[in-house]
């Protein structure tokens, strides 16, 4: 037979698609294979990272239903083979574990999607089902087709469907031609790709023939929350910059708190300023400490609302210049933790303490967060919000001391 | 498009892939250009075809040469860079008209 040939040369040279795969997740990608579902299943339950070959042990196990010595030779060998070559590299990929070339160690990692409820109850829950739904949701365009299906009550029709789809995807996602319609081109792939795909596993359903789409959505994942993932496709690195600080201590417990407020108070060379809210936190040592720093010359200021506390600094400490705060924005609400002192020295030195609700037995326990030098953040932001009070202290204790009675 | 569009069915037709376009949107726009509708009133190719199963053969990575079926009443041969299209030897029968 004669075979004619014509050639459709309909070459646009303008024609820019973005690459195939690029709008795919890489997350939902790595979570659409059961046994990387799996690995990441067992690592979030552990808290130090494990060898690659006891995530095939108990992987294998789990999967024969059978006990960790009961696994063969075989099974373990064909677990980690799998693993190390196809799950773990995907896993590692899409930023979801942190994998040790040298130990082969991992451990779950800290990207964001990990804390999503959606994919939590996705790891958590074995379905037979989740590899087709997930696959169905790695493209962006289904899961931007299911935010808009979950919109309307109603069908909607292709077109104005795709309409939608487009006008919520990102302008680099359209295809751009010099003839083709980024509707009239969306709305064929929906057709020939998209919407059987979701069909196919009950997301939505699609009458091709009326071109009639509605949701169905899945019982297992929430409507408003799965469509519009946000899932970052790389992980944030806020974690792996953020390093333990040397500039701000933390300590806990009372005496400890004590101590760091003596350390503080024999620091001082010029000014201290304390703050105090509750009675309590004046001790019969802070009052010496203070007595001392005045002998030195160092000028201590005390603020504080409590008359109790003025009283008694007053009468122990008289070389003190007693302050009011004008403003009540140490006491916060008595149910939750509240600051409890500040001491400031030099104004380079900074202690804060906290404390917490009381207890059953009446006692709240005192946390503190300190920070030292000029440059100190925390120093300088509780330089600049008490700069000014600082400065006016003096003539504001004058009439204080109109007030005291001797 | 001249004679050669409604030409007895051994014509075929072959279409090249414009630079990033995925094999699937070629054999829907050659086949609705073909058919004269709009790609949507084709058959869905999924019915014939993983559309995404179809353009990942011919990634990178992948070794296919070249994947054939029957899709609207043509034979689809698509390749890395084309797609061709010949329509199905038939008796011009209803089996071979797209709708």
């Amino acid at each position: 037979m004669a075979i004619t040939e014509s050639f459709i040369t309909r070459r646009i040279d303008s024609l820019s698609i973005r690459m195939r795969g690029e709008q795919a997740n890489d997350v939902l990608h790595a979570l659409r294979d059961g046994r990387r579902r799996a690995v990441l299943g067992l690592l979030r339950n552990r808290t130090e990272p494990i060898s690659d070959e006891e995530v095939a042990i108990h992987l294998a196990a789990a999967d024969a239903e059978k006990r960790l010595l009961d696994v063969t030779e075989g099974e373990l060998a064909e677990w980690r083979v799998s693993l190390q070559q196809t799950h773990l590299p995907v896993l590692e990929e899409a930023g979801l574990i942190d994998w040790d070339g040298e130990t082969n160690a991992v451990a779950i990692s800290t990207h964001p999607a990990l804390q999503n409820p959606t994919l939590e109850r996705i790891v958590e829950t074995d379905r037979v089902d989740w590899d087709e739904v997930l696959e169905a949701l790695v493209h962006r365009r289904r899961r931007i087709v299911l935010s808009v299906l979950a919109d309307y009550d109603t069908a909607l029709s292709r077109v104005a469907l795709a309409r939608a789809v487009v006008e919520r995807e990102p302008e680099t996602e359209t295809v751009e031609t010099v003839d083709a319609d980024p509707v009239e081109d969306c709305c064929a792939a929906l057709h020939h790709v998209h919407l059987p795909k979701l069909a196919a596993v009950g997301l939505a359903s699609y009458d091709a023939r009326s071109g009639a789409v509605s949701y169905c959505g899945h019982p297992l994942i929430e409507d408003a929350e799965w469509f519009d993932l946000h899932l970052p496709e790389t992980p944030r690195a806020i974690l792996s910059v953020a390093e333990p600080s040397q500039d701000i201590w933390r300590l806990d417990g009372r005496a400890n708190v004590i101590e760091h407020c003596r350390a503080l108070c024999e620091y001082a060379d010029d000014e201290l300023f304390l703050l105090y809210t509750d009675e309590d936190l004046i001790e019969a040592a802070c009052l010496q400490c203070l007595q001392d720093a005045v002998d030195r010359g160092v000028d201590v200021y005390v603020g504080t609302q409590t008359q109790a506390i003025r009283d008694r600094v007053r009468e122990q400490v008289p070389g003190v210049t007693l302050w009011e705060p004008q403003r009540d924005w140490m006491n916060m609400s008595p149910e939750r933790e509240k600051v409890g002192r500040l001491l400031f020295a030099d104004r380079e030195a900074i202690m804060l303490g906290t404390l917490s609700k009381r207890n059953d037995h009446g006692i709240q326990n005192e946390t503190a967060i300190t920070g030292a030098g000029e440059d100190n953040a925390l120093v300088m932001l509780v330089r600049e919000l008490l700069g000014s009070r600082l400065d006016h202290l003096d003539e504001q204790s004058a009439d204080f001391l109109e007030e005291i009675p001797f | 498009m001249s004679d050669a569009d409604r030409s007895p069915s051994t014509t075929t037709h072959e279409y090249q892939l414009a630079p990033g376009e995925s094999p699937s949107r070629g054999v829907w726009t050659v086949v609705a250009v073909l058919e004269d509708c709009p790609p949507p009133e084709l058959p869905s190719l999924a019915e014939t075809i993983d559309p995404e199963a179809l353009d990942a053969a011919f990634t990178d990575r992948a070794a296919t040469d070249h994947v054939s079926f029957e899709y609207a009443g043509y034979t689809i041969t698509v390749t890395s860079d084309a797609v061709r299209i010949r329509a199905l030897e038939c008796d011009g029968g209803d089996e071979c008209d797209a709708g």
